[in-house]
């Protein structure tokens, strides 16, 4: 079974998230949800196969993270829902190699259609 | 032993005593009896003293014995399970010992190859767009919104452009979904598509116009009396083209079809930022301008604004936006 992780701080967020994917995927995938905080802990110690990340401030520690992220998961699918996006923050992702961003309102066939592409 | 010999010598007493009483009436034969009857007695009794002893000491080294034994069971029991723990940690290690190997391996094999940084190794095709034609493009960008390669057209050039440039384009997007991926994955753009954008773009946004905008600069840092007199010479003399507007008040004496068309077209929240420092009356003519459903959206927008701090360069720059978007296609 496939795993997957949502990290967001906002954990209203990523529970719902977790119940909807969960009730569309039929236990496809197993889903764990993080904040930032936990996943920065266990980076080196738990393997995911998707990484759903929330950015919610732009803030630098965000995109240092992800940084984190795509080096210890470089296997692992990444993407990134945002709750809004500077140009900067496009081409950090973009030279961080994330090729998959959302942004909020979030259509919940749009995160299934990219896992499962 | 000692109690032994006591007795024994009790007993040899007992035995010397009781002739010493008796031999004075008993007959030979009759003492030799008597003394033989109580050396039996004497020996049996010793017999028993000894044989109780000798089975307290035995019954005393079966319990020592059994105790021994009992210790020895636990001492044994303890290194037993020393060993089996030290077994199991011994695997543990070395099961884990493989797998980190093995993950570590999976981590490692492939690096991360990190992207040099766009807007610094490129050469930029876009280089003759400027601050103030930003909002020209922006209206170019919208009449190819039915373009089919809109998306793709709109991501190149967000590309190229510097960052504070693209920003203002990105902020005036609907669908940013789409357009985000896009850019993300623009990576092997054909040089001749870009080439032939940079050059409709180009063919687009310089014209006369750029001229007046450069007089439009100069105007704003006139005095007020210059301004006054310039004003009244050009719609004298009629130097503009039909519809220019210098200053944002300007577009209030635009004619009402023209304020219709070109306020519906100005997304709402910079319509609403334009308003905070308008007279009511302002306020109504740019009202009565909208469609229905745009003039609920403005509504709504200034209700939200009332309970928001809005620096003056935000209003300036709505302004601004507006008086554009005014001699865009003018």
């Amino acid at each position: 079974m496939k795993k997957i992780v949502i990290v967001d701080d906002c954990d209203f967020f990523a529970q719902n998230l977790k119940e909807v994917l969960t009730s569309k995927l039929l236990g496809e995938y197993s889903i764990i949800t993080m904040d930032t905080n936990s996943l920065s802990i266990n980076l080196n110690n738990t393997f995911f196969d998707y990484i759903i990340f929330g950015i919610n401030n732009n803030a630098e520690s965000e995109y240092i993270l992800i940084s984190a992220i795509k080096k210890n998961y470089y296997h692992a699918n990444i993407l990134v829902v945002a709750q809004e996006l500077t140009i900067e923050g496009i081409k950090t992702l973009k030279n961080l190699g994330i090729n998959s961003v959302l942004l909020k309102p979030i259509n919940i066939d749009q995160i299934i259609e990219r896992l499962k592409k | 032993m000692k109690s032994r010999i006591l007795l024994l010598i009790f007993t040899i007493l007992f035995i010397q005593l009781s002739l010493a009483v008796d031999m004075r009436g008993a007959s030979q034969e009759s003492l030799i009896k008597y003394v033989d009857t109580e050396l039996a007695n004497s020996e049996l009794l010793l017999n028993k003293t000894v044989n109780d002893r000798i089975s307290s000491v035995e019954e005393n080294m079966a319990s020592q014995y059994k105790s021994f034994l009992s210790s020895y069971q636990l001492l044994f029991i303890t290194i037993y399970s020393l060993i089996i723990a030290i077994l199991v940690i011994v695997l543990i290690l070395v099961i884990s010992t493989f797998s980190l190997a093995k993950k570590t391996q999976r981590l490692y094999q492939t690096p991360q190859i990190f992207r040099p940084n766009i807007a610094i190794t490129r050469q930029n095709p876009f280089y003759f767009i400027t601050e103030g034609d930003i909002f020209k493009v922006l209206g170019l960008l919208d009449s190819w919104l039915d373009e089919d390669d809109y998306i793709k057209r709109v991501a190149v050039l967000m590309y190229y452009l510097p960052e504070n440039h693209a920003q203002v384009i990105w902020e005036n997007l609907e669908d940013k979904n789409e357009l985000v991926n896009t850019l993300l994955h623009l990576d092997g753009v054909d040089q001749e598509y870009v080439t032939e954008l940079a050059e409709k773009i180009k063919g687009s946004i310089t014209n006369f116009l750029d001229k007046t905008d450069a007089l439009g600069t100069v105007f704003d840092k006139l005095p007020e009396h210059h301004r006054t007199k310039i004003l009244k010479t050009i719609a004298e003399e009629n130097i503009l083209p039909k519809g220019y507007v210098l200053r944002y008040t300007d577009i209030f004496k635009q004619p009402k079809e023209v304020l219709k068309q070109k306020l519906n077209e100005v997304p709402t929240q910079t319509l609403a930022l334009s308003m905070q420092t308008i007279n009511k009356t302002q306020v109504k003519t740019i009202l009565g301008a909208l469609q229905t459903k745009k003039e609920n959206e403005l509504n709504l927008c200034l209700k939200q604004l009332e309970d928001q701090r809005i620096c003056q360069d935000s209003i300036d720059k709505a302004k601004e936006f507006i008086v554009k978007s005014f001699n865009y296609g003018g």
